[in-house]
């Protein structure tokens, strides 16, 4: 009789809550998380002005503009120089011209003013490569228009 | 005692349901707040293009509409949603938002495009928005392929 309940107790499955693979568990699902974040698609923005009218109270100083061309072979010129390749997604060249270019401006207290002007057949992507590189140089007043060939 | 493991006066260590709970809720949250909802607006028809050093675009979705542009590159042409409405002609667009924009002066449309868009298709939709009487416009990108 003692040796039955021996063998009873010795094939019984204990069904207690095991709190270490729980942590496991837990701790890969969060590593998992951690590593994905870093992973994510965000959208993000561009901002575009559009030309308009306003009426001045005083008299207006004449800014200089800049104007960006984007070819539909991928070209790039700014003030009709070339300054980028069509894969040259990053248009460093441009960057930093248009870094120093802000600089100055801003030392004259004057403002920077871009016109990005894209051929008809031009892809986006290239405008927005342009416009991130404005976005890199902190140059906010940009407009955009396509010319009618 | 002899198989137990650690110190204490030999009870089973028990499992505190709560602070696990805590922990993973708090998790939880976090991912929650960093997945953001403005992968609710994303049309997986659009591959956006690059622009990694763009601005972090804020969700307002009480003064922000989205304009999309999908090019159908076999087809050779644009189709232009406002919203979830296809605009066909794309004179719509303009239809659609000057009562926005009459409602809401803050109206800001960000416009999502395909980044093998030509720059013309662009333009005719940033053309009709200011047709509608919005100056605020941003162009969309993503950070990463």
């Amino acid at each position: 009789m003692a040796n039955r309940n021996k063998h009873k107790r010795s094939t019984e499955i204990h069904l207690g809550f095991q709190i270490a693979p729980m942590i496991d568990v837990v701790f890969v699902i969060m590593l998992f998380f951690m590593v994905m974040a870093g992973q994510v698609q965000k959208e993000q923005e561009l901002k575009l002005k559009l030309p308009g009218r306003a009426v001045a109270s005083e008299e207006v100083e004449a800014i200089e503009e800049t104007q960006i061309r984007v070819l539909e072979s991928g070209d790039v010129l700014l003030n009709d120089e070339p300054m980028g390749a069509p894969g040259d997604a990053k248009l460093v060249e441009m960057t930093a011209t248009l870094i120093r270019l802000k600089q100055a401006s801003d030392d004259a207290r004057s403002k920077v003013v871009c016109t990005i002007v894209a051929d008809e057949l031009a892809p986006f992507q290239r405008v927005v490569d342009v416009l991130n590189s404005l976005s890199v140089a902190r140059i906010a007043n940009v407009t955009f228009e396509v010319p009618a060939e | 005692m002899a198989g137990s493991v650690g110190g204490g006066n030999g009870s089973e260590p028990e499992f505190q349901v709560a602070p696990m709970i805590d922990v993973l809720l708090v998790l939880l949250i976090f991912f929650m707040s960093i997945t953001t909802d403005q992968i609710l607006k994303v049309d997986k028809s659009i591959t956006l293009p690059l622009a990694p050093d763009a601005k972090q675009r804020k969700v307002d979705l009480q003064n922000q509409a989205v304009v999309n542009i999908d090019w159908l590159a076999a087809e050779n042409r644009a189709v232009v949603k406002f919203g979830q409405q296809v605009c066909d002609p794309m004179e719509q667009v303009a239809e659609f938002i000057t009562p926005m924009k009459t409602a809401n002066p803050k109206l800001q449309i960000i416009v999502r495009s395909d980044g093998d868009t030509p720059a013309i298709e662009v333009q005719k939709v940033i053309e009709q928005i200011a047709a509608g009487g919005v100056d605020d416009i941003s162009l969309s990108g993503i950070n990463r392929k």
